[in-house]
């Protein structure tokens, strides 16, 4: 291969060098191709070139035509000529330069421009506007006078210069220049007004202008100035209509077109031409605002940043420069209320990396106000932990609250919360979860069993901020069984009696607690004081009556009948309404217990003075009363023939409302004299055909309010009755009653699961989109009403979970099916193992071993058993009071297992059991 | 809170007396019968805000219960008026120099 070969090759293998080099050397040869064309042409040719290239607009090519042109040119007219074309050329490049925001560069352009300054006879009307707003007023002002000495001023240049003067505040060159004394007859009046204006003093600034003609040198600023005013003043019209008065090419235009921008209340059509979008980047929006004016456009970025980057850095950016537009008073605090709205929208979102890129923003956004911010959260989360986040947030709220007021307020509202949460949610499962003694110092926790120690953290709030009704509301509603509950939440009503001394409400509540305690002297005396507040209060009245009602039960249970009557008497002579029933009752009670060879025709004659209703209702409580009043044979005979009485057809013409409402629970004062459970059982069993005269909806809505696992039958048999007349419809109607029936039987059952998941399958595919979401309601109305992993399938409305359990599945924490009961009464079934298994343990291990075992064990179940007989209330009481207790607490599974366990215990091993717990659990 | 605060454009620290006089100017100027939207917006912030427990209450949780956090922000968007500055004519003139000339 020669030299010349690998040259070649050389150069084939480095193509872009060479293409490089070619470029620049095409270019270099243009440019020296163009330099010799213009050297190449003569003066007028060039001449004629750069005003070609003026005209088409291209300045860079006139200037460069027109600079070689006036280099060659030797006439004078000639040169001057090109001169002003040059002069125009340099204007038009600064022009635009100044479209690029290229501004030091326009400035530079436009003094090239003023160095080839035509004569003052060849400026034309646009080179001067031009020469007034890039000069300083003393040059502008020397232009003029120098125009104006050749032609006559027109108004719009007057007003030009007039700006120009006050725009630079600059007034000395009119004591020199004769021909503008159209300036300087104003010229004090107006340096006063900027020097007002400048002081932010636009209201007397635009007085003092009034007098000022609309021909004017200064009307765009006395309008303008007008303008402002109106700004501030809210005035819309007033400022539209001085903005539409300024000259387009005035100093004020960009202003007033941000000004106009800012206007609300003029429909688009009423304002004038120059009205026009502003960007929200105008520098001209910060002279005017504070904040605000883009709010909506920062609000959108932070939306859109939260799609694609939920709590980035550029999300942080945005919620820091979005808190000063909202609030610049305040940004941390705005920054606050910003952080909190956005994480709402993921509260429930248990997804960690998202949640600790949150809290990674909240560091840098609120710094030591994470931990507060953390604390609310998990306060508001649905936990079984409830107390011992309240005791969080109540540990953090102390840093927060700097106001002793406001701290209270805000303790005592954590704990309204909290107990309202335990209260609606179904699970009482915290009560398992003890808490640690820092949290119980915090929320100054003694009392060992739940009612108590939710009663107990409501005293403690109260105690440090009296005035919270809701609290006391909420108090008044969580159910009490133990004697330290009731003595708390005794202490708690005369608390409110001292916080709302002219409200007769806490006085009924704290008479309430006294009936409960028995303790009827000083119901008696608490109801006084409510009746001396309110008088004519019906509730005062209502509440009167059913404590003169007890007191005549407890007489008539004590053989008291003088005592009774006058009881009754009394109750006569207050106008209640409400209680009439009752009371009637009672009268018909005393008069059978007092003498009970009454002959029944008189019985059945009062009896008849009543509605089918009312009877229905007097017939079910005297029974049960009777029961309750003793066992005498000539009482039970009364019993009886009063049972006899539900036979007659006449109760057959209840409605379906009369029937449900026969059903439903009466008043809750009304169970301090009889127990509902026993009435509703009772017209379930002797009303025959009750249940059929309830129509669809009212049979679901008795369901829905009384429903509980002993009574379940019923409604069973008659929801099958119901499904079978109507086989074969799937209208909604009937998927409901499908799904109550299957529903029911499960409730029913509460430690197995009976109607298994796919019947559940089977009714909701069935169901429309509606009826699936009337389903969906059912169930968690009946998920209330159930437990163990039949309530979650409820819940969730998912029956997945009952298919994938054991059938033998035994819920390990207490149900609260009856809303009416706290389960905290009965000890943990923790280590109640079932009885089989732990006697087969015990038969597994040698005797030796086997009796210290039982021992022990029989000494834990004592002490569980007591505990129970405790928190009843039932030690001391008589047997029928325990056994009517037993009956009660039997709709509990677990006081049934218990009450088994014991049993089986006590056939195989000695327990020392006290004389209540022997007849509670063993009789 | 902050929004209700917005909304009656008062102050964070308005006492009980200027929140309840703003609330009834605001519904003078908005009555249910004429602008049932704005009342409604204008009653849930002074319900919000009305007392110091109610303060106190909203302070705690309100925003986190935000129903949409897009809604509210949006809401909020609207809500915030543009403060206006106190400006000179100097000021005005000499940002339009700068920018136009």
């Amino acid at each position: 291969m020669d030299r010349s070969e690998i040259i070649q090759l050389i150069t084939f293998y480095l193509p872009d060098e060479g293409n490089n080099t070619s470029k620049k050397m095409g270019k270099k040869k243009k440019k020296n191709t163009k330099h010799k064309k213009i050297a190449g042409m003569d003066c007028s040719q060039l001449e004629k070139e750069g005003c070609d290239h003026l005209a088409s607009n291209n300045a860079i090519k006139a200037v460069q035509f027109l600079k070689s042109a006036l280099k060659k040119a030797k006439d004078p007219v000639q040169k001057e000529r090109i001169r002003a074309g040059l002069f125009e050329s340099y204007l038009a490049r600064e022009k635009q330069l100044k479209e690029k925001s290229m501004m030091d560069e326009a400035r530079e352009v436009f003094q090239l421009a003023m160095e080839n300054l035509p004569k003052t006879d060849q400026i034309t009307e646009e080179t001067l506007a031009l020469i007034i707003s890039n000069c300083d007023a003393c040059l502008a002002c020397e232009h003029c006078s120098r125009f104006f000495d050749h032609h006559s001023p027109a108004p719009e240049f007057k007003k030009l210069l007039g700006e120009k003067l006050a725009l630079e505040n600059c007034w000395y060159p009119l004591d020199s220049l004769d021909n503008l004394s159209f300036l300087a007859r104003d010229a004090d009046l107006i340096k006063k007004a900027v020097d007002l204006m400048n002081q932010g003093d636009w209201e007397k600034a635009k007085d003092l202008m009034q007098p000022l003609p609309r021909s004017s040198p200064f009307f765009n600023l006395r309008m303008f100035c007008r303008a402002m005013v109106a700004f501030y003043e809210d005035n819309d019209a007033d400022m539209v209509k001085a903005l539409s008065m300024i000259s387009k090419n005035s100093i004020f235009s960009k202003s007033a077109e941000v000004l106009l921008a800012s206007v609300k209340t003029i429909s688009p059509k009423d304002m004038p031409a120059t009205a026009v979008k502003v960007k929200p980047d105008n520098p001209l929006l910060p002279v005017f605002y504070q904040n605000g004016f883009i709010l909506h456009q920062e609000v959108e970025s932070l939306i859109q940043e939260m799609e694609k980057k939920p709590y980035s850095t550029a999300c942080t950016a945005l919620i820091s420069k979005l808190a000063v537009s909202i609030y610049p008073e305040s940004p941390e605090k705005a920054v606050t209320f910003l952080v909190e709205t956005i994480w709402s929208n993921d509260l429930y979102l248990s997804d960690n990396r998202i949640q600790n890129s949150y809290f990674e923003m909240t560091e840098k956004l609120i710094n030591k106000k994470t931990e507060f911010l953390k604390s609310k959260i998990n306060f508001m989360l649905p936990d079984n932990n409830e107390l011992s986040n309240t005791a969080r947030f109540i540990e953090m709220a102390e840093k927060e609250f700097s106001d002793p007021e406001e701290l209270a307020i805000a303790k005592s509202q954590a704990v309204f919360s909290t107990i309202q949460s335990i209260r609606n949610n179904t699970d009482y499962n915290y009560s398992y979860r003890p808490l640690n003694s820092h949290d119980k110092k915090i929320l100054g926790i003694t009392e060992k069993n739940t009612s108590a120690i939710l009663l107990e953290t409501a005293y403690n709030a109260l105690s440090i901020d009296n005035q919270n009704r809701a609290l006391y509301q909420e108090v008044a509603e969580t159910p009490y069984w133990s004697r330290n509950a009731k003595t708390i939440k005794e202490k708690i009503f005369i608390l409110m009696c001292s916080a709302f001394p002219t409200d007769p409400y806490p006085f009924l509540q704290l008479a309430t607690v006294y009936h409960r305690k028995n303790a009827y002297r000083k119901a008696e005396n608490t109801l006084k004081k409510a009746k001396e507040i309110a008088p004519h209060d019906q509730r005062v009245l209502d509440k009167h009556v059913l404590s003169l009602l007890i007191s005549a039960d407890r007489n008539i249970g004590k053989k008291k009948f003088h005592l009774a009557w006058k009881d009754l008497e009394k109750a006569d002579t207050f106008k209640s309404k409400n209680c009439n029933l009752l009371r009637e009752e009672k009268k018909i009670l005393c008069r059978i217990v007092e003498k009970p060879e009454i002959p029944i025709k008189v019985l059945k004659l009062k009896l008849e003075t009543f509605s089918n209703f009312n009877r229905a209702r007097i017939l079910a409580i005297l029974i049960c009363d009777i029961e309750k009043a003793g066992k005498k044979n000539n009482l039970k005979k009364v019993n009886a023939k009063l049972a006899s009485f539900f036979d007659t057809k006449k109760f057959k013409e209840l409605t379906s409302s009369e029937a449900a409402a026969l059903l439903m629970p009466m008043p809750e004062d009304w169970q301090l004299l009889f127990n509902h459970k026993e009435v509703l059982n009772l017209f379930l069993n002797n009303l025959k055909g009750l249940l059929k005269r309830l129509d669809d909806g009212d049979l679901i809505q008795v369901i829905n309010q009384i429903i509980y696992p002993d009574i379940c039958g019923h409604f069973i048999e008659e929801l099958s009755d119901r499904i079978e007349k109507r086989a074969g419809n799937n209208q909604s109607r009937e998927l409901r009653l499908e799904f109550y029936h299957a529903s029911l039987a499960n409730i029913k059952h509460p430690q197995k699961i009976v109607v298994n998941a796919s019947v559940f399958y089977e009714i909701i595919d069935m169901a429309d989109s509606d009826t699936e979401s009337i389903l969906k309601n059912a169930a968690s109305i009946l998920s209330k009403r159930s437990t163990g992993p039949f309530r979650r399938a409820l819940e969730n409305f998912d029956f997945e979970i009952i298919e994938l359990i054991d059938p033998s599945w035994e819920d390990p924490f207490l149900p609260d099916f009856d809303e009416d009961f706290f389960p905290d009464m009965i000890p943990s079934p923790e280590g109640m193992e079932s009885v089989s298994e732990l006697f087969k343990m015990l038969d597994s291990v040698p005797d030796a071993f086997a009796k210290p075992m039982a021992k022990m064990m029989s000494k834990d179940i004592v002490s569980q058993a007591e505990e129970l007989i405790d928190n009843c209330d039932l030690r001391g009481m008589p047997k029928g009071t325990i056994k009517n207790a037993k009956k009660e607490l039997m709709v509990i599974p677990e006081t049934v297992d218990m009450i088994e366990f014991i049993n089986e215990f006590a056939k195989r091993f000695d327990l020392n059991l006290s004389k209540e717990a022997r007849i509670f659990f063993l009789e | 809170m902050l929004n209700a605060f917005i909304t009656l454009d008062l102050p964070l620290d308005a006492s009980d007396q200027e929140i309840r006089d703003r609330y009834l100017a605001l519904v003078k100027q908005f009555p249910p019968e004429k602008a049932p939207d704005r009342f409604h917006i204008i009653n849930n912030a002074y319900e919000s805000i009305k007392d110091k427990r109610t303060r106190v209450k909203t302070r705690m949780f309100a925003a986190l219960k935000s129903f949409n956090y897009e809604e509210e922000l949006r809401r909020l968007g609207k809500e915030v008026k543009a403060r206006k500055k106190k400006t000179t004519l100097t000021e005005i003139l000499q940002t339009s120099k700068d920018i136009y000339s």
